[in-house]
């Protein structure tokens, strides 16, 4: 015979309830991620399919179709991240190079107006502690947010550069724009400047982007801060921890 | 002036719609939508889309521009997405109803829950459509919130001699033998046979067709010239109007 079940004290039944509101925030930003790129996608098809075309239009639906497949294949590899045990893979003992990783997400926005990527000639052959397609793709989703949320295609620079504090050795990814670049309310969900009092990181509420890429900086070691005068929106940083150079 | 009833352009309404007397050319019949929309490459199909549907599309990327826009010009639709980067559709479709602006508002969606549906609604939105979306259906709903007003030639089909165009298939037969146009020639086309019989001058077939001035560009002959070769005989009705423009007339162009 089981013993009757203890009624549920008030704290674990407002910890459950907590957790049901984080699970349905999380699940409608996943909906609303997915539902982006595949609106695109089906729109695309729909247009394709809706008259008699010429062979170079069919083309030019099709690759732009490849894009936004590309974008749900991407999706998904981060929510399959998300998803991960933490404990399973340490990535702080992988290694990876930071002008390699700038250079990855340099070379998707190559064609993008009004971006700049400047690496700091002291941190070109830094190493870090982390692993490098992961951290390429954490970049690539904080400048696609800046780039989705910047007014009037302001122009925003992605820098590396080398900080030295407290005898550990740090560089930082810089992504920026001018006082007036983006939105106020763009970079709401991270937390304050690093060095700066305040309330901790509300990422796992915000943008399932913002939060993808927290997730994969903090769990190779690193930070990911807004930054700008009283809490405004210039931009963020990404600080990750210097590893040895290999 | 060469009007007779055996030229008349004839409008065939459709048998369910019940439409009252409307003569051609009385009244402009251009349906112009705004789409707001950050998802670049959404905005760009929806662009791309609408017009292929013969809608004069403008668009705007976050709330401010499309704030701005739609004070700035009377619109037949605004195609909303509720989650733009400044504010959110609801606050705008809120403040354009508080400024006194009555354009029927089409919010898009990527959440489609009931509450959000009731929000919109209750913010002066005319309907709702969740992504993904079948274009179609987009379709379908712009005509339905502008249907009281300047749509109902996206329900025509306009004949002229052997010539017929069907705005809501985009499709162009002569002598009941489909024709094959680009979507440029097609709007020309239809911009003349609205107003078969009168001379339409170059300047008003680029606002209409390119929407932009023409800037003395030699483009517009070049899509005559096409439009009159894929028509066939029938292509020797579209006259040129020296120093006047075109004309699509079975009789001789004015002088």
């Amino acid at each position: 015979m089981s013993a009757p079940r203890e009624p549920a004290s008030h704290s674990t039944r407002s910890a459950r309830s907590g957790q049901a509101d984080e699970l349905e925030e999380f699940a409608a930003a996943v909906a609303h991620e997915l539902r982006t790129p595949l609106a695109a996608l089906s729109g695309e098809v729909d247009l394709a399919l809706r008259r008699e075309r010429t062979a170079e239009a069919y083309r030019d639906a099709l690759a732009r179709i490849a894009v936004s497949v590309a974008e749900l294949i991407e999706l998904t590899g981060d929510l399959t991240f998300l998803g991960q045990d933490s404990g399973d893979d340490p990535l702080t003992e992988r290694r990876a190079r930071l002008d390699r990783i700038l250079a990855r997400v340099g070379e998707r926005y190559a064609s993008a107006i009004a971006m700049a990527f400047e690496i700091d000639p002291a941190v070109s052959d830094t190493v870090v502690a982390g692993d490098e397609g992961l951290l390429a793709r954490a970049v690539t989703l904080v400048v696609e947010h800046a780039v989705r949320h910047r007014r009037d295609r302001a122009r925003i620079t992605v820098r590396g550069v080398k900080l030295e504090e407290a005898g550990a050795s740090h560089v930082e990814i810089v992504i920026e724009g001018g006082a007036d670049a983006f939105w106020p309310h763009t970079w709401q969900s991270l937390g304050p400047p690093v060095d700066e009092p305040g309330p901790a990181a509300a990422v796992g509420s915000g943008p399932l982007r913002l939060r993808t890429a927290d997730r994969i900086i903090s769990r190779c070691g690193g930070t990911l801060h807004r930054y700008g005068p009283d809490g405004g929106p210039f931009g963020v940083h990404i600080r990750l921890r210097a590893a040895d150079q290999k | 002036m060469l009007r007779s009833m055996s030229v008349a352009l004839a409008i065939r309404w459709p048998e369910a719609w019940d439409a009252g007397p409307w003569s051609v050319g009385a009244r402009d019949t251009d349906v112009r939508v705004l789409i707001a929309e950050d998802d670049a490459a959404t905005r760009e199909l929806l662009e791309r889309g609408l017009r292929e549907e013969l809608f004069r599309v403008d668009t705007a990327a976050d709330a401010t521009a499309a704030e701005a826009r739609a004070v700035a010009r009377a619109y037949d639709a605004i195609v909303l997405d509720v989650q733009l980067p400044d504010h959110d559709g609801f606050t705008v479709c809120r403040r354009l109803r508080t400024r006194g602006i009555d354009t029927p508002i089409l919010l898009l969606t990527g959440r489609g829950g009931i509450k959000d549906r009731v929000h919109g609604l209750d913010a002066g939105a005319d309907d709702y459509l969740a992504k993904p979306f079948a274009f179609e259906e987009l379709v379908a709903r712009l005509r339905a919130v502008t249907r009281r007003g300047r749509t109902r030639h996206l329900e025509t089909v306009l004949c002229y001699g052997p010539v017929e165009l069907d705005p809501r298939v985009r499709t162009v037969t002569v002598d009941g033998q489909p024709v094959l146009t680009s979507h440029t020639e097609f709007r020309l086309l239809e911009c003349l046979m609205r107003r078969a019989e009168q001379t339409i001058s170059r300047d008003e077939l680029f606002e209409r067709v390119w929407d932009r001035d023409s800037n003395g560009s030699n483009v517009i002959d070049v899509y005559v010239s096409y439009l009159r070769k894929k028509l066939g005989p029938a292509g020797a009705m579209l006259r040129t109007v020296r120093r006047g423009g075109y004309v699509l007339t079975k009789g001789l162009a004015p002088q």
